[in-house]
């Protein structure tokens, strides 16, 4: 049996990036477009959050700028994660039985999926939030170390929540063998974690920190910048973190087991 | 490629088309279910970070609106997904992709309305079920007393949104003939509509001057001017000024359209099969 280095698989996840790119570019205009398109995300919070501080002052207890680095977060979140899994592609492909010829090499299944499904369009959606995350930082004179610091827990949140929304996507498969459960929910995601989850009331934000945690990615941690919760609390975020991740990883593999091609 | 000409409306022809579009629609009853409920809970969630916004503030109207009439808004905007909205787009992209263009093209139906007709079926489904309900809750919510007058233009806007948005649609899709893969342009054109139509934030939250160029622009009738009817918010000034701009754009659009599809019809190939 041949040995599997995390190298190799960094290896086999790069490599498939290159032929992925390749396929996005086959059809130029469109990808052009399509990178417009994304970008898209960014410029409408923007110019959403704008209005909203034009017109009223806002949320309580936030001001401008702290919204744009909440919602440009949330965007550069939801664009890490499809970019590398992509629900309905995932969906469609297991489908199809077009993963199956994936399956039998050599690498863990996360590594297959990833590297397989991603929505490679999303790249524009990161830099136009990262450009707004950017500028929002700058004017309210963060520094970097807690930028970098903010940035470091959100990069534990994000990676947990990508491993929730592979387990879910793989779930969602089981269940309705269709991806559009997906690509709405992702789509409602955006627009909820935008906002502080604290205006949508406790059930709704115990809803989406615990069951669907898009609030340990972003809310929790800008929270943390903001001075709004302490340190302790966002200790126990980063363990919760680590922990849906892990239930995520295991639920993954079990739901993997019994895994059914839809064809071929 | 040139389309067999039969008598004209071949009606039975066309019925049928809508009938097939339905059982297509109805084939993926899950996940049609799956999008309204998310549609739904896409309003509430409007409504929840409205009301933050309202109520966290002590604002009781922005720009003229009060948070009641933010609820009614956004359900209007919604139901009126249901119909500013087209398919016809991915129709001709589909036919052109998979070659089945070919066999579109010799049946005795003109092809243009023969993806109408197509789209007109996922249309009605969008109209029973998205539509009229959010219109339903819209009007329980309300409490707005609806004139004949008031319904009447109602019914002109949102049938002039929808021509309009069948135009743009077609505009797309026969951008096919020579892009083949037009999604990035469909993505485009549907999120910038939906922006400007008033989709994400009422128009009349804008600045002043962008307000005065969307109230002439196609845009803002597929969503904003009938949802601001319904509330009674927006003066007759600013409705006459936007649906006479949109007879204009629908004119200039057909002329387009036509002119166009004249022109690549001649080019179409069949690429699969």
């Amino acid at each position: 049996m041949v040995e599997i280095t995390l190298i190799d698989s960094i290896k086999y996840y790069l490599i498939n990036q290159v032929y992925e790119w390749k396929s996005f570019f086959a059809y130029r205009t469109q990808s052009l477009l399509w990178l417009l398109y994304s970008s898209f995300t960014g410029i409408f919070s923007f110019i959403t959050m704008t209005v909203i501080y034009n017109v009223s002052s806002g949320f309580p207890g936030w001001n401008y700028y702290q919204m744009l680095i909440l919602s440009s977060t949330v965007g550069m979140v939801i664009a890490a994660i499809v970019y590398n899994v992509n629900s309905g592609g995932t969906i469609s492909s297991m489908r199809r039985g077009m993963l199956d010829m994936h399956m039998v090499r050599p690498y863990g299944l996360v590594t297959i999926m990833i590297s397989r499904s991603g929505a490679k369009t999303l790249i524009s959606g990161f830099a136009s939030n990262f450009a707004i995350f950017a500028y929002a930082a700058f004017m309210l004179h963060l520094s970097l170390a807690y930028i970098i610091t903010f940035l470091g827990i959100v990069a534990i949140g994000t990676y947990a929540f990508m491993m929730f929304w592979l387990m879910l996507t793989v779930l969602s498969y089981h269940l309705f063998k269709s991806g559009t459960f997906m690509e709405e929910l992702v789509n409602t995601l955006s627009v909820v974690g935008s906002y502080p989850l604290s205006i949508y009331g406790t059930i709704i934000m115990l809803l989406f920190s615990i069951l669907v945690p898009i609030g340990i990615a972003v809310y929790y941690p800008a929270e943390l910048m903001f001075g709004k919760i302490n340190v302790v609390f966002s200790l126990a975020i980063i363990l919760f973190s680590l922990a849906v991740a892990f239930v995520s990883y295991k639920l993954f593999y079990v739901l993997m087991r019994h895994y059914a091609s839809g064809g071929g | 490629m040139k389309s067999r000409r039969v008598g004209f409306p071949n009606i039975d022809g066309y019925i049928s088309m809508i009938v097939i579009g339905i059982k297509n629609e109805l084939a993926y009853k899950l996940g049609y279910i799956i999008s309204l409920f998310f549609k739904f809970i896409n309003v509430l969630f409007m409504i929840l970070i409205w009301s933050a916004i309202y109520l966290g503030t002590g604002v009781t109207s922005i720009r003229g609106l009060s948070l009641p009439d933010i609820y009614v808004y956004f359900l209007i905007v919604y139901a009126l997904h249901g119909v500013a909205n087209t398919q016809l787009q991915d129709f001709i992209e589909e036919d052109i992709q998979e070659g089945s263009i070919a066999t579109a093209y010799i049946r005795p139906l003109r092809y243009p309305i023969q993806v109408y007709m197509r789209g007109a079926a996922t249309d009605l489904m969008g109209l029973l079920f998205l539509t009229i309900p959010f219109f339903v809750i819209a009007a329980l919510i309300a409490h707005v007393t609806l004139t004949l007058g008031r319904v009447l233009l109602l019914l002109v806007e949102i049938l002039i949104g929808y021509v309009l948005v069948n135009l743009i649609g077609f505009l797309i899709g026969i951008t096919a003939v020579k892009l083949i893969n037009i999604s990035g342009l469909e993505a485009v054109t549907w999120g910038t509509v939906l922006l400007l139509g008033g989709g994400i934030l009422p128009l009349n939250m804008m600045p002043l001057v962008v307000q005065q160029i969307l109230y002439l622009s196609p845009f803002a009738i597929m969503l904003y001017i009938p949802a601001t009817t319904f509330l009674g918010t927006v003066s007759q000034s600013i409705i006459v000024t936007n649906i006479l701009a949109s007879l204009a754009w629908i004119a200039l659009l057909a002329v387009v359209a036509f002119i166009a599809w004249g022109k690549v019809r001649r080019q179409i190939t069949s690429a699969g099969g």
